[in-house]
């Protein structure tokens, strides 16, 4: 009973650092990606827009791609559905952890934009995509990404 | 057989043709071409301040060409550019400062107006819209008033207009082409070369973002991407540097540009490019394209890569393949990068490249570095401005023709024309006893050649009697020497392809054809053709083949020049322009 006891303790405490990690990782902007990440229990979708304010568009689009997490397929962007077509949720499968960097939103002066999306697949390797994303009749939608890679190091090619 | 076939039509043709140049030229320029009075262009004067140079430093001059003649060029700017050249803003003033080579470094001189103004005879006049551009390219300010600036510049010169056009420049040239010209001459007759800079022939790539397409392909789909991207990037920099020709200077305004009539109009599969006619095929279209390929690792749709990573996004506004669509001659400038986002400061999006070919210059093409092969630098690219100057130099230098010149020296009764000089010439010649032939040099029937060759009596005029002649040794000179025939000549008709009497050369040389005698030879398979004054060297014709000593596939024709000097390494020879060739005529 005792040790059942502090395995929930364990679990309950292990759960708060895991949130609490996680929370740091969302609040403290640019990061490495990072491996490793447990499968989470159910689609869980984060709109980071904290720092600093961001526009209503750049929130209304947040909220737009938030649906990753739940339901992908209503997030294709026409002009990429024969490209993607019935396999969104293959792009990102369920349980799958997406947290939109709100304050990362770009407009591209004609009609869409771009805005940082972090996706944490199960079992896989968090990854940073640069979503391309244009306003369509019924919303915003993702027309293609592009993850992000390490900086280039200052020198002759850069 | 042959030696007495009559003149073939072509043969005639081509002579008529060539004795009406000179006619058709015959039009009288201004003495300068800024008193040619042609509304809607303005003559491009070189820069006074900041001024294109030549080589050696000094200033460019604008210059008639070899016949002393000006050609106008029309340069034609694009969507939001200009084309006047009073600094270097306008479009075609910026210096020719960049190459898709990284290897070595331009010295930047001159702009591409610069360039065309060193070509002698080139004209430069600028065609300039700005006010308009948001238009399409029917508005009266576009299309119709560069045709009538076509029309009265022909007019004015005698002389097919050039047009050199940047981006919707060119569709503006296509509108005033498929215009009706003044007076008899359709104007597609008053252009000979259209160069085009990245011209939107069958649409624009950015000006279909605005249209938020919804059904495209993969290719435009991830251009498109890529393009939003590049966008992105920019309008989230919160300072840049401008006016440095990096992507970001110029891609936003192309952006905006495209939510004009224009723009809309140059979405493709749009009903105004649907009905704007195409080029004329009599005129030659040089299209000149931006040629970008962008490598943009694991592009796709989150977890679904696309199935290529390499993204041809043309010159950034226009594709490659739009650019040369149905041009007679095109050349692409190209260059190669790696797009890769990064996380970039405030939790932006950034974006870095590096070059993937080596031989690629731009190294941040965004922002602080132009890139050679975009839409709005394509007139600072060196490869691509020397095409263009090329073509510009050959369609001048093409002007020029050889002058045929018939000499008529007789009536119809051969008697000499009242210039004429007649002096007596030697004994009797033999002009055949049987038969009697026609001269090498005759245009014309009843002109034969007789012998010795001492006499010169190879273009002789053969009076009513028949045995007196009239003979000639050089067509320049107004003397002929009255000879008898040893028996009555026979009447001939000219061959069918004649051989000029004489030539004047390019370097003022005179020559003679040769009419028989011993004379050295070569180590090659050359041997003499025509005799030269002044100087040793002679013109020159193959032994082997039936190889005509002048070359007429061209306007200009030519000849192989060398000494006779017996050695065995005789020097090569070299090629000179005939400047005018004369030939012997029948009085008509």
């Amino acid at each position: 009973m005792a040790a059942k006891k502090s395995t929930v303790i364990t679990a309950v405490v292990g759960v708060a650092i895991a949130c609490g990690a996680a929370a740091f990782f969302l609040l403290s902007g640019p990061r490495p990606a990072t491996g490793g990440a447990g499968a989470p229990p159910s689609s869980a979708s984060t709109v980071d827009s904290s720092a600093t304010s961001t526009s209503p568009e750049a929130h209304e689009v947040a909220e737009a791609l938030a649906r990753l997490a739940t339901d992908p397929d209503s997030l294709v962007a026409s002009s990429s559905r024969s490209q993607v077509g019935t396999r969104a949720r293959e792009a990102v499968p369920p349980g799958t952890t997406v947290t939109v960097h709100e304050k990362s939103w770009a407009r591209d002066g004609v009609g869409g934009g771009a805005v940082l999306v972090d996706i944490a697949a199960p079992g896989a390797t968090p990854v940073t995509y640069n979503a391309v994303v244009v306003r369509e009749a019924d919303g915003w939608k993702v027309v293609a990404t592009m993850p992000l890679v390490d900086p280039v190091p200052t020198g002759p090619t850069s | 057989m042959t030696r007495r076939r009559r003149l073939s039509p072509v043969v005639l043709a081509t002579l008529v043709a060539a004795l009406l140049v000179p006619v058709a030229r015959g039009h009288a320029q201004a003495a300068d071409p800024a008193a040619f009075g042609c509304g809607g262009v303005s003559l491009a004067l070189p820069l006074s301040t900041d001024p294109d140079t030549n080589p050696d430093g000094s200033p460019v001059a604008i210059t008639r060409d070899r016949r002393g003649e000006y050609v106008p060029v029309i340069m034609v700017h694009g969507w939001t550019g200009t084309s006047t050249h009073d600094s270097r803003s306008g479009a075609f003033s910026k210096r020719i400062d960049l190459s898709t080579n990284q290897v070595g470094t331009i010295e930047p001189s001159r702009s591409l107006i610069g360039q065309l103004q060193r070509v002698p005879g080139a004209a430069v006049f600028t065609f300039d819209y700005h006010d308009h551009s948001a238009s399409w390219v029917t508005d009266e300010h576009l299309g119709p008033a560069l045709g009538e600036a076509i029309d009265c510049l022909y007019r004015a010169t005698g002389e097919k207009v050039i047009v050199v056009a940047h981006s919707m420049g060119g569709l503006v040239t296509r509108e005033a082409l498929a215009g009706k010209g003044t007076g008899d001459v359709d104007r597609v007759d008053e252009v000979s070369t259209v160069i085009t800079f990245g011209t939107p022939e069958t649409g624009s790539l950015i000006a279909m973002l605005a249209a938020n397409a919804l059904d495209v392909s993969s290719l435009v789909n991830s251009q498109m991407a890529v393009l939003r991207t590049m966008l992105a990037h920019c309008g989230g920099q919160a300072s840049r540097k401008l006016e440095t020709g990096g992507l970001c200077d110029l891609l936003p305004a192309e952006a905006r540009a495209a939510d004009s009539e224009a723009g809309r109009a140059l979405r493709y599969g749009s009903p105004q490019l649907a009905t704007l006619p195409p080029f004329p095929k009599k005129v030659a279209v040089d299209a000149l394209a931006g040629d970008i390929v962008l490598t943009v690792p694991k592009i796709g749709w989150f977890a679904l890569p696309w199935e290529t990573e390499n993204v041809p996004i043309g010159d950034g506004v226009v594709t490659a393949d739009s650019a040369v669509h149905n041009a007679t001659t095109s050349t692409k400038a190209s260059c190669s990068y790696q797009m890769s986002p990064v996380r970039g400061a405030a939790d932006a999006l950034g974006l870095q490249f590096r070059v993937v070919a080596t031989n690629d210059a731009a190294r941040n093409p965004l922002e602080f570095r132009a890139v050679p092969c975009f839409h709005g630098n394509l007139m600072r690219t060196i490869q691509l401005t020397n095409e263009a100057t090329g073509m510009v130099d050959e369609d001048i230098a093409g002007r020029r023709r050889t002058e045929v010149v018939t000499v008529v020296p007789v009536d119809h009764a051969v008697n000499p024309k009242p210039d004429y000089e007649v002096r007596q010439g030697g004994g009797a010649i033999d002009c055949g006893a049987s038969r009697s032939y026609p001269s090498a040099a005759a245009v014309g029937d009843g002109i034969v050649s007789c012998s010795p060759v001492a006499a010169a009596a190879d273009v002789c005029w053969a009076g009513p009697d028949r045995v007196t002649l009239l003979c000639g040794i050089d067509p320049r000179e107004k003397v002929l020497y009255r000879y008898t025939a040893q028996a009555p000549v026979s009447p001939v008709v000219a061959e069918a392809n004649p051989t000029p009497w004489a030539l004047d050369l390019d370097d003022g040389s005179r020559c003679r054809l040769r009419n028989g005698g011993s004379w050295s030879g070569r180590s090659d398979d050359l041997v003499g053709a025509y005799y030269c004054d002044p100087g040793t060297a002679v013109v020159l014709v193959r032994q082997e083949g039936n190889v005509a000593a002048v070359d007429r596939s061209k306007p200009m024709w030519t000849v192989l020049v060398g000494e006779l000097d017996d050695s065995t390494a005789s020097p090569p020879p070299v090629t000179k322009e005939v400047v005018r060739a004369y030939f012997a005529g029948s009085p008509s």
